[in-house]
């Protein structure tokens, strides 16, 4: 083992110890934000990254986009945080979860994948600039953002699942979905 | 019935030409070739479209198998997918991963058999379907992973999507559909092209064999119709030909060497043989019994000759000598025989009995008018000769029977008037009075052979039998006919008119009272009517020397008189006139010869009879020559030895010619109507000698016979005298 990939593993020990310690907290205040970002949510969400027409492989970084200056929003963000990490996602790749400010997100890094957690109903607009400008794929809970045309993709696993893809954020931002993912789901 | 030549011609022309057998030969030959070529064409064409059709089919079974195959897959897949979704459902089914990936490889292996398909050529119409079909299943594979990534989430993620997948696999299964529909119309379509060319190909090999059929059909139609017309054009002929064989009263047979007549011949030749000749010996048809043996002979010989003779001319020279005409059944049957070029002998018979009555009628008719024509010109003449000879065979010839005279000397006198009255008769064209005479002649010469000499009985008798009135009858009947009886009564003497009647009665009368010298000439002149012109006498003996001439077949110029005219009177010149018609007749049928023994002697072919009259005052020198072939010496001699006369036999030189006016002298074999009994010239003498005058002979051989009359002329005498 190099000291390269020992880093990985205390890295991803250290995200899965942060994981835990959020999923914590959002069990200990839960109820918490009509928009609450759920595990299947997550589930169902991060599957779609596989039916990108150029689907990322290996690791892939990945933004949580969350707004600090709300708690709720830093709970979402710390539980889809949590499942990425200790639970899993089922995805074929392996996903590199990082919380951003979205604050910090105009100056963020490029990522190809980016998780919307909840608390940012504000900030959709800011959201679909990044997409756009970096063609990123965002992933949101709140299906409004998708229904406003910033985020690219929706999903709603309560009370029954329902993936909603946005024509106009996709198109902006250049990400393109397989006719089969497109087929299956809603496209608005 | 056919007549043989004709039926070979026509079987010759019967049969067909040259270019027509090539034809019937070769055409057979074409159209079995073109029979054989049609088949081959055909049957490789019709192979080659069975072939493609047979390949078209194939692949499209092909096809629609694959397609089958490929529905029946995806509806595998499908099934497998419903039964993951019924096990996520159930809550099991532990990991779908797996499963999944498995299933979507099965799409995807049927995605890429698809898109192989998709590149054959039985696809290749349905490419953009399949195309759009391919992407579909694509699609359908990709809608599995979605929905086999929600059943790993669970069921209820799943059963989110299954609606959408419901209807992108009912989406494939109509697809799917369509194309097996497309595949199968496509299909029926080439198979609809094959089976098209196919029909093409045998409507084409009908239509070639049923025009090929038609031509030989046609061409045996043609062939059946002018065989058809050949066969009635050649029966119509035949039957015209028999027709008019049968009709033209003409016999036409045919035989070979064998003489067996064939079964050919005309219908006239049963009634002209009295039978059917057919299988009969033709020498024994037309020379029957006994006395046809010498001509049946002379036929077999000269068909043997013939049979072996290879040249035509020659064959109907030999042919030539056989008889031209015989008597059959009453018949006179003409002959011409014609040699044929298939070896064997024609006989054309035509009955020409009715021809030969004819020709003696003609004859008969000719003779009549010359007696007509001699009672006219000659009538003066001719009814001496009547009056004489009745005079002769009435109370003459008792008398002369009665007489004391010896009989031999009765008999000479009436067989020298018999002959020379049959020959007087015969130079007036006479026909029943000199047949009797010539009847009674034979049979007083049959007298006058019998032992003890003639019976004056006996030659009254058969001067009784002659019926010598009725016969004289009988001729003067036909100048009754013709010229009235007042003509026969009047003895041919011809009536004055009423105005030349009065014109010389006033003549005289005005010649009696004038008492004029004119009237010793008047006188004369009656006188010399009355008399008759030696000179025209002796030239009338052309007509008898131009008969005898013709019937002898002898040609001799017309008699040449010549020198002075002497006028006698007809009472004195007669009975010598009569008398100098045996020395014309002896001189064209006993002096003049043939024209081709003349030929042969050298001499023109055609006699001269010469007359030269001498007036010496108190005679007449009458000479009569003609420039024949003279008495024959030697059968005078015969002659006279035969009658016992040996010793006028052994005279010599003008002696021994003199002796031809002796009795029963002739120097011809036979005897006939002309002359040959060797009596003309003996009642010439006496009837010269009873005029007062003298003959004489002379003869030389080859160069001719010369009369000299020397005959006194009383009538000068006396008048001279007065």
């Amino acid at each position: 083992m190099t000291s390269r990939s020992a880093l990985r593993t205390i890295a991803s020990r250290l995200r899965a110890s942060a994981a835990g310690l959020a999923l914590g907290v959002l069990v200990l205040e839960p109820g918490q934000g009509a928009c609450a970002t759920s595990l299947k949510d997550i589930q169902v969400g991060i599957r779609g990254v596989e039916f990108l027409t150029q689907p990322p492989r290996g690791q892939v970084p990945v933004a949580i986009i969350a707004d600090g200056r709300s708690k709720v929003s830093q709970q979402d963000a710390a539980a889809i945080m949590g499942w990425l990490v200790s639970v899993g996602h089922g995805a074929k790749v392996e996903l590199i979860p990082e919380v951003v400010d979205i604050a910090d997100l105009a100056s963020a890094q490029p990522y190809r994948v980016a998780i919307v957690a909840s608390g940012l109903e504000a900030s959709f607009a800011r959201i679909g600039d990044y997409a756009r400008a970096h063609g990123t794929l965002t992933i949101t809970a709140d299906l409004n953002c998708v229904r406003l045309g910033n985020c690219v993709l929706g999903v709603s696993t309560e009370p029954g699942v329902e993936v909603l893809l946005s024509r106009q954020a996709s198109q902006a931002a250049g990400v393109e979905f397989v006719r089969a993912f497109r087929m299956m789901v809603k496209e608005y | 019935m056919n007549a043989p030549t004709q039926a070979v011609m026509l079987r010759r022309r019967r049969l067909p030409s040259r270019g027509f057998m090539v034809r019937v030969a070769v055409l057979p030959v074409l159209v079995v070739v073109l029979l054989a070529m049609l088949f081959e064409m055909g049957s490789s064409a019709l192979q080659t479209q069975q072939a493609a059709m047979t390949q078209v089919v194939e692949t499209d079974l092909e096809s629609s198998v694959h397609l089958a195959e490929i529905n029946s897959r995806m509806q595998s897949a499908n099934a497998e997918m419903y039964r993951l979704i019924s096990l996520a459902a159930a809550g099991g089914g532990g990991d779908f991963r797996p499963r999944i990936q498995d299933l979507a490889a099965r799409v995807e292996g049927i995605a890429l058999d698809l898109d192989a398909y998709r590149k054959s050529e039985a696809a290749l119409a349905q490419g953009p379907t399949l195309e759009r079909f391919i992407e579909d299943l694509q699609t359908y594979k990709g809608a599995i992973d979605w929905l086999g990534s929600m059943l790993e989430i669970d069921f209820k993620a799943a059963a989110a999507f299954i609606e959408p997948y419901n209807a992108h696999v009912e989406t494939l299964s109509r697809q799917l559909s369509a194309i097996i529909a497309e595949s199968t119309a496509t299909a029926k379509a080439r198979a609809e092209v094959a089976s098209g060319a196919l029909k093409r190909v045998a409507i084409f090999y009908v239509i070639a064999a049923a025009s090929v059929c038609i031509l030989v059909a046609l061409f045996a139609y043609l062939m059946g119709t002018r065989q058809e017309r050949l066969y009635i054009a050649a029966k119509r002929k035949t039957e015209q030909v028999e027709v008019l064989l049968d009709n033209s009263g003409q016999g036409f047979l045919a035989f070979g060497a064998d003489l067996v007549v064939g079964d050919e011949f005309s219908q006239a030749c049963i009634e002209m043989f009295a039978g059917r000749p057919a299988g009969r010996l033709a020498d024994e048809l037309l020379f029957p019994g006994p006395d046809g043996e010498g001509a049946r002979d002379l036929m077999r010989a000269v068909v043997e000759r013939v049979m072996a003779e290879n040249d035509m001319t020659r064959r109907a020279i030999i042919l030539s000598l056989l008889p031209q005409e015989v008597e059959l059944n009453d018949k006179v049957l003409a002959i011409e025989y014609r040699a044929l070029g298939d070896g064997s002998i024609m006989l054309v018979v035509t009955d020409v009995t009715e021809a030969r009555h004819l020709a003696r009628e003609v004859e008969r008719e000719r003779q009549r008018l010359e007696m007509i024509v001699a009672a006219v010109s000659d009538g003066q003449e001719f009814f001496d000769a009547v009056e004489d000879f009745r005079r002769f065979s009435g109370w003459e010839l008792d008398a002369l029977l009665g007489s004391d005279a010896e009989a031999t000397a009765k008999f000479d006198e009436v067989y020298r008037q018999v002959h020379t009255f049959k020959g007087t008769f015969s130079q007036f064209s006479f026909h029943h009075l000199p047949l009797a005479l010539h009847r009674v002649e034979e049979t007083l010469m049959a007298l006058g052979e019998r032992d003890g000499g003639p019976d004056p009985e006996l030659i009254r008798d058969a001067m009784a039998a002659a019926r010598f009135p009725d016969r004289l009858e009988d001729d003067l009947r036909v100048i009754r006919d013709v010229l009235g009886d007042v003509f026969v009564e009047g003895r041919g003497t011809v009536s004055l008119s009423v105005v030349e009647a009065k014109r010389l009665e006033q003549l005289a009368t005005h010649l009696a009272g004038l008492a004029v010298p004119e009237a010793r000439e008047l006188i004369d002149r009656l006188a010399a009517l009355r008399k008759v012109s030696l000179k025209s006498a002796l030239a009338d003996f052309d007509r008898l020397v131009q008969r005898v001439a013709e019937r002898c077949d002898k040609e001799v110029a017309p008699l040449s008189v010549q020198g002075d005219d002497v006028l006698l009177p007809p009472d004195r010149l007669q009975p010598f006139l009569r008398a100098l018609g045996h020395v014309f007749r002896n001189a064209v049928d006993h002096g003049i010869e043939t024209p081709e023994e003349r030929l042969a002697a050298g001499k023109d072919e055609v006699g001269r009879v010469f007359c030269t009259i001498s007036n010496l005052g108190q005679a007449i020198r009458i000479e009569i020559a003609d420039d024949g072939a003279g008495i024959d010496r030697d059968a005078l001699r015969q002659r006279l030895a035969a009658l016992g006369e040996d010793d006028a036999a052994m005279l010599s030189g003008e002696a021994l010619i003199q002796q031809v006016f002796a009795d029963g002298v002739s120097t011809r074999p036979d005897v006939s109507e002309i002359s040959g009994r060797g009596i003309g010239l003996a009642a010439v003498r006496g009837t010269v000698e009873s005029l007062g005058g003298e003959v004489r002979l002379a003869s030389e051989p080859g160069r001719g016979t010369r009369f000299i009359f020397v005959i006194p002329n009383r009538d000068n005498s006396a008048e001279e005298a007065a």
